[in-house]
């Protein structure tokens, strides 16, 4: 039972994560490779202000989003400067370095080692420890995640990033001050994925960087284009398939060592597959191939 | 209205346009005609702010735009269509149309969290605005078609609709009936008559001269860069050199 909660926790952090990167790589036409930087500064933050100031769940997560959202804006604000491919290739940038900062700057990381026990978090009088616990919490902010992006793509705002999405240039001609627009989306959807960065460290107790690598950067794309670019419900499946399709393995009996391999080549196999054949994805409105 | 001041362009050192100027007035229709490489959608793209000059000057309403950003230039009220065609695809026309829509505050982000409804008065009125630049191009009954199932020449109409939808001082259109169907340039003429009605102030580039004829009170001819000829329709009708030189 503990097991399949711990499943459905990830898939709610996961559609949460997917949910954000949906909002400027789905709606927006930005494909991002450095949201699991952003992801792992949420976790950071969370760790950091619970392990050494006792700050409260409920301050974290606002200070979480909104320490990613301005390292989001500043990174955004070069890197949305260069077009299509090349903001590709800089974003990558940005996950390494982000990456590379966690990995060694010691005095606030704890580099590779990690910052164990980092304390559950206390809501209303309540220790939030069991699963069922943690799966409502995620669940719960899955649900305000689900509703901010579902605000945003449904307005105005929305309709321009989706204008922008199918044509920049179009949408600048038309007064839409494109450059800002871009940005925008981008630092919103990185204090978005900081939220399930936040709720990731608090369910572990434990953050180091592995968790917040390049491959999960990619894991996090593959949840938007499998499940559909530009649908908010595409991210929410993206994460059900993503996630639990290599938990099957364990039940064909596979060694756990063999298991996570397999795991990444799946991942890698299933955004070929959809690139190749389903470039929309299983609900998507927007293709990446144009 | 605008007045384009001894604009120069040149790309690797290829002269583009060289000491182009012109005075549009308000409320007149002027197109812009010459050969294929001439150096007419580079003028477009420098008043619009999508290219930069590399000398001269462009003042709208009296005051320079030379410099600024295309999306600060739409603002001031220059709305322009693409010769290569620009559309939303993957939106309905209704969508695109709402995009070219001005000063909507939902549009700002905080706004849209916080306070947008689609039920407001604001959004249901620029809805039907949308709508109602639909019906003047006769896309009424496509409102909710993506952008891409229309043919070309309703794809045309639509990107003129986002344009109008702006409300522009200026409309700027590149080659807005080639490729398209007779009875669709007809569709096209009879929304650009209805504009000349309108008192609107149009600046057009069409190789239909024909079309030309019929919608312009002033016709500038171009031909590698320079300005060869400007005056009525009546000066290329009486001008059989310039018929046949520059528009065969």
């Amino acid at each position: 039972m503990e097991y399949l909660l711990h499943i459905l926790i990830l898939i709610s952090i996961y559609a949460i994560v997917g949910m954000s990167l949906n909002l400027v790589a789905g709606y927006t036409g930005l494909i991002s490779l450095s949201h699991a930087g952003f992801y792992g500064i949420g976790a950071y933050v969370a760790a950091l202000l619970s392990l050494n100031y006792g700050v409260h769940f409920f301050l974290v997560i606002p200070a979480a989003v909104l320490i990613a959202a301005v390292i989001g804006f500043l990174i955004g604000f070069p890197a949305l400067r260069i077009r299509d491919d090349f903001f590709v290739i800089a974003t990558f940038g940005f996950q390494i370095i982000l990456f590379q900062i966690m990995n060694n700057w010691m005095e606030l990381t704890n580099g590779p080692l990690g910052l164990p026990g980092i304390p559950q978090p206390v809501l209303f009088g309540y220790r939030i420890t069991s699963h069922i616990d943690f799966l409502v919490l995620s669940l719960a902010f899955a649900g305000i995640v689900y509703f901010i992006v579902r605000r945003i793509t449904r307005s105005p705002f929305g309709n321009v990033l989706r204008g922008i999405r199918e044509d920049d240039l179009f949408a600048l001609s038309l007064g839409k001050n494109v450059n800002l627009y871009k940005v925008t989306s981008f630092s919103v959807a990185a204090g978005l994925a900081a939220i399930g960065g936040a709720i990731y460290a608090y369910y572990i107790t434990f953050i180091d960087p592995t968790s917040f690598t390049v491959p999960e950067s990619i894991f996090m794309l593959s949840i938007v284009i499998v499940g559909g670019a530009g649908r908010l419900g595409g991210s929410i499946l993206g994460a059900v398939i993503l996630v639990s399709l290599p938990e099957l393995l364990r039940f064909v009996g596979m060694p756990s060592s063999i298991a996570a391999n397999v795991r990444q080549i799946l991942y890698g196999g299933a955004l070929v597959a959809f690139m190749m054949w389903r470039p929309k994805g299983i609900l998507g409105e927007y293709s990446f191939d144009k | 209205m605008l007045e384009v001041r001894n604009l120069c362009k040149s790309f690797d050192g290829v002269k583009a346009v060289q000491d182009f100027s012109l005075k549009l007035e308000a409320g007149r229709v002027t197109s812009l005609i010459g050969p294929n490489g001439a150096g007419k959608t580079t003028v477009f793209n420098i008043v619009t702010g999508f290219l930069q000059a590399s000398k001269g000057d462009v003042l709208f309403q009296r005051e320079s735009i030379i410099g600024i950003a295309p999306w600060k230039i739409a603002r001031k009220g220059i709305s322009r269509t693409f010769q290569n065609l620009r559309l939303f695809r993957k939106l309905t026309a209704v969508e695109n149309v709402l995009l070219g829509r001005q000063k909507q505050s939902g549009e700002q982000l905080l706004r849209a969290l916080l306070t947008f409804s689609e039920n407001s008065p604001e959004h249901r009125q620029n809805i039907e605005k949308a709508k109602e630049y639909l019906a003047l191009l006769g896309l009424e009954d496509k409102k909710n078609d993506l952008a891409e199932n229309l043919s070309y020449g309703q794809q045309k109409l639509l990107s003129i609709a986002c344009c109008l939808a702006a409300e522009p001082e200026l409309l700027m259109l590149d080659e807005p009936v080639s490729g398209v169907q007779p009875e669709m340039v007809e569709k096209i003429e009879t929304v650009i008559q209805e504009l000349i009605r309108q008192k609107k102030t149009i600046f057009l580039i069409e190789h239909d001269i024909d079309f030309v004829l019929r919608v312009s009170d002033t016709v500038v001819v171009m031909d590698d860069g320079n300005k060869i000829a400007e005056g009525g329709p009546s000066l290329i009708k009486g001008s059989p050199e310039i018929l046949e030189a520059y528009l065969s």
